[in-house]
């Protein structure tokens, strides 16, 4: 089902990977999370969407929340493994403007470094 | 338009513009309020003597400047008992001509030049900020018909590069129109066409516990509201109050899309519960619309598909049986191109379909001028043609002999659609005739050819000539002989001697070791059979001699032969069992030919009464004998011989 299957923190970037439907749930959980860590200092946060190859413009617009609260402590945010339908989501609700994507978690953190 | 509660209250531009103007505000100035909906929803200004108390009074009609007095309750709510004022002046904030608040100040006459700025400034922050949200709401709703749009092209995309649908196609379909729809949960049911059952082929967010159990036919709850007019060509949205166990998981609602295939329902996307980022609400027309749009595209691609399986099948079918059949046949269309041709036309013309479909027969067929020229003819004026044992060249240059049929095709509408040729292969037959000439005469190999009934048991009485003809001593001779050197010597007395028996028309019966059995008048008689079968045996002794002077230099000793001929009645036909059946005559006529052959000398030719009486020339070659006994005949045997020297 829909979860966060793994929190990591390298190099100070919160790498956050997902299972499923990244939906409004899936979606409140990452903001969750990822609002605990940016209280604690995280600034840099990636998330692994490999696993999770559908998405709703809820989840979407949860993500760009997330972008408004890394904002707030000029923080960034980075997608990585995108399947192209996702990817076409994202782009379409705008939030490929605020964010970063790519092909990889390990590009994406070499990015983020 | 009213304005909304956020548009007034909100805003670090237009609270930074109140503050700047209680600085700067003339003399006189006590507070700016927001109302909507008959409430305070903000205020900033000189008074800290603010109330969070509505105020239930509708201002928005007010659109010019008035004076009110310090009981008012706007008034009161702005200056405490304490001040000594009485009389206040009130300038309406107006947004799109509605008053949405006031900017209050003491009655000192006209509005200062400081608070009409304020006011002017706060009006023009309210509109853009107005056309600002107008905006923001404008390119969402772009956004998510932009998301709708894409999906439907996706979902065509998707089905476009599926030559079949899969159990993962079906998967990303669902994907596709959950996620547009913003669905919480969804599956695709579809019907096992043998058992008519309806089972999720792809499910997604809907947990083991909540996928629905049990046997879902067309015949019963939902399935069978999904086949009523009303909801067939629309699909339908049910709630939890409509009970369907199927769509037990929702919370809200459903939205449940046929997929029907030949106007019959063969499966249904679900959709259940919309999401919003402030929970679970019910889908709506608008979101049933667009979801029967993109189910739509899925029932017309289904249909397609099955179509073109059902397509295949009927293609595959008709190259089975083309493939199976043993003529050739080509189809040309109406401009002379190769549209088919089956695996025996490949083997006719020594080519491959796929080297000549849609070639024009004139580089297909460009060494046959004859079947050109036909085709030339038949392209002016159509009409069923046929050509019987034509030469065809094939592409490695061997020819074969052929029988074509031309026959022009029509379309429905009655035009000529071009052409099937058809060819039988006649090589195949000559080389079967050729190889049976080898074993049986030409007359019965025609016979069985031609004559369907010719291959039925059974026999009929008729007069037949029968010969026998027998090596003496050979049994003798063979002892000295190695295996090998028997086989050859026998192949070369039968090379001739049946060579001669067909000569003069007469069936090889059977060969019994170095006997053979040979039959004059069937399966036709003719006039001739005692002659024909007497000169076969002149010739045999004649050819016989040839034959010793070429085997006694390799070696071997001189074949010695005697023959016996009887006439008679006997019992001709096939005889056996249907699987092996041999041409024969069988009777005592038959019998007494054998007995002559074995009672005729080394040189000997033996023949009976019958025979002698009948034959038509060189009766004077031949001598009265002792009459013979012979078994199963009661009498002796009236019997004439021809030895070497009458011959």
């Amino acid at each position: 089902m829909n979860s966060i299957i793994n929190v990591e923190s390298i190099d100070e970037i919160l790498v956050l990977k997902t299972q499923g439907y990244l939906n409004k749930d899936l979606g409140e959980e990452i903001l969750e999370v990822a609002k605990e860590n940016i209280v604690k200092g995280t600034a840099k946060i990636v998330i692994n969407l490999e696993l999770s190859n559908i998405v709703n413009s809820i989840g979407a617009s949860i993500m760009i929340e997330l972008i408004e609260e890394l904002q707030e402590v000029d923080g960034r945010l980075a997608f990585c493994s995108l399947t192209p339908i996702v990817e076409k989501t994202f782009n379409i609700m705008g939030l490929t403007k605020y964010c970063e994507t790519f092909e990889s978690q390990e590009s994406a953190i070499q990015g983020m470094s | 338009m009213s304005p909304e509660r956020d548009e007034i209250g909100r805003g670090h531009e237009l609270v930074r513009l109140i503050e700047q103007g209680k600085q700067q505000a003339a003399p006189g100035f006590l507070e700016v309020m927001f109302f909507a909906a008959k409430t305070v929803v903000a205020s900033a200004g000189g008074s800290s003597r603010f109330s969070d108390d509505p105020v239930l009074v509708d201002f928005s009609t007010e659109t010019r400047p008035f004076e009110v007095d310090s009981l008012h309750p706007i008034i009161s709510q702005v200056v405490s008992g304490e001040e000594s004022a009485d009389k206040f002046q009130v300038f309406p904030i107006l947004l799109d001509g509605t008053s949405v608040g006031f900017l209050i100040a003491e009655s000192l006459g006209l509005l200062s030049a400081l608070n009409q700025r304020l006011l002017s400034d706060i009006e023009t922050t309210l509109l853009r900020s107005r056309h600002q949200k107008l905006l923001a709401r404008t390119s969402s709703q772009l956004r998510y018909k932009t998301l709708e749009v894409e999906s439907l092209i996706d979902i065509m995309s998707i089905l476009d590069q599926s030559p079949s649908i899969t159990s993962e196609t079906y998967t990303t379909l669902l994907f596709t129109i959950i996620s547009v729809l913003n669905a919480s949960k969804g599956m695709i049911l579809f019907r096992d066409p043998s058992s008519g059952v309806f089972s999720p082929i792809s499910a997604l967010n809907i947990s083991e516990e909540e996928m629905p159990k049990g046997l879902f036919t067309s015949k019963r709850g939902l399935l069978k509201a999904l086949t009523n007019d009303e909801y067939r060509h629309t699909g339908a949205i049910f709630g939890p109050e409509d009970g369907y166990s199927l769509l037990s998981s929702a919370t809200e609602n459903s939205i449940v899309c046929p997929i029907i295939d030949h106007d019959e329902l063969v499966g249904c996307v679900i959709a259940i519960d919309k999401e919003t980022r402030n929970g679970l609400m019910r889908f709506n027309i608008r979101d049933l619309r667009l979801c029967h749009s993109l189910t739509k595209k899925i029932s017309l691609v289904h249909r397609n598909i099955s179509l073109f399986d059902s397509l295949n099948k009927s293609s595959k079918l008709v190259d089975s049986i083309m493939s199976s059949v043993t003529t050739g046949l080509i189809k040309l269309n109406q401009l002379g191109e190769i549209e088919y041709l089956n695996s025996a036309a490949e083997s006719i013309l020594g080519v491959s379909q796929s080297e000549v479909r849609d070639q024009h027969y004139l580089m297909v067929f460009d060494q046959n001028n004859e079947l050109i020229s036909l085709l030339e003819d038949l392209e002016t004026g159509p009409q069923q043609l046929f050509v019987e044992n034509a030469m065809i060249i094939d592409r490695g240059g061997i020819s074969r002999n052929v029988n074509m049929t031309f026959a022009p095709v029509y379309t429905e509408s009655r035009h000529l659609d071009g052409f099937v040729i058809s060819f039988e292969d006649l090589s195949a037959l000559s080389k079967i005739t050729a190889t049976f000439k080898r074993y049986v005469s030409k007359d019965i190999v025609d016979t069985v050819l031609n004559d369907s009934e010719s291959f039925e048991m059974g026999g009929k009485q008729q007069e037949v000539c029968i010969l026998f003809s027998d090596l003496r001593g050979f049994t003798r001779m063979s002892e000295k002989m190695t295996p090998p050197q028997i086989v050859y010597v026998l192949n070369q007395y039968f090379e001739v001697m049946i060579d001669l028996v067909f000569q003069h028309g007469g069936v090889l019966d059977k060969i019994i070791g170095d006997e053979l059995m040979v039959l004059y008048g069937v399966p036709s008689k003719s006039s001739c059979d005692i002659d024909n079968a007497i000169a076969t045996s002149m010739k045999m002794f004649e050819v016989l001699e040839q034959l010793n002077q070429k085997i006694e230099l390799e070696g071997f000793e001189r074949l010695e032969m005697g023959i016996g001929i009887n006439f008679g009645e006997v019992v001709s036909g096939n005889i056996g069992s249907t699987r092996q059946m041999n041409y024969t005559v069988i009777g005592d006529e038959v019998n007494l030919a054998s007995r002559l052959c074995s009672n005729a000398l080394a040189g000997e030719l033996l023949i009976s009464r019958s025979v002698y009486e009948r034959m038509s020339c060189e009766r004077s070659r031949f001598t009265e004998k002792t009459p013979i006994k012979v078994k199963g005949k009661s009498l002796p045997i009236d019997i004439w011989s021809c030895t070497q020297s009458q011959r």
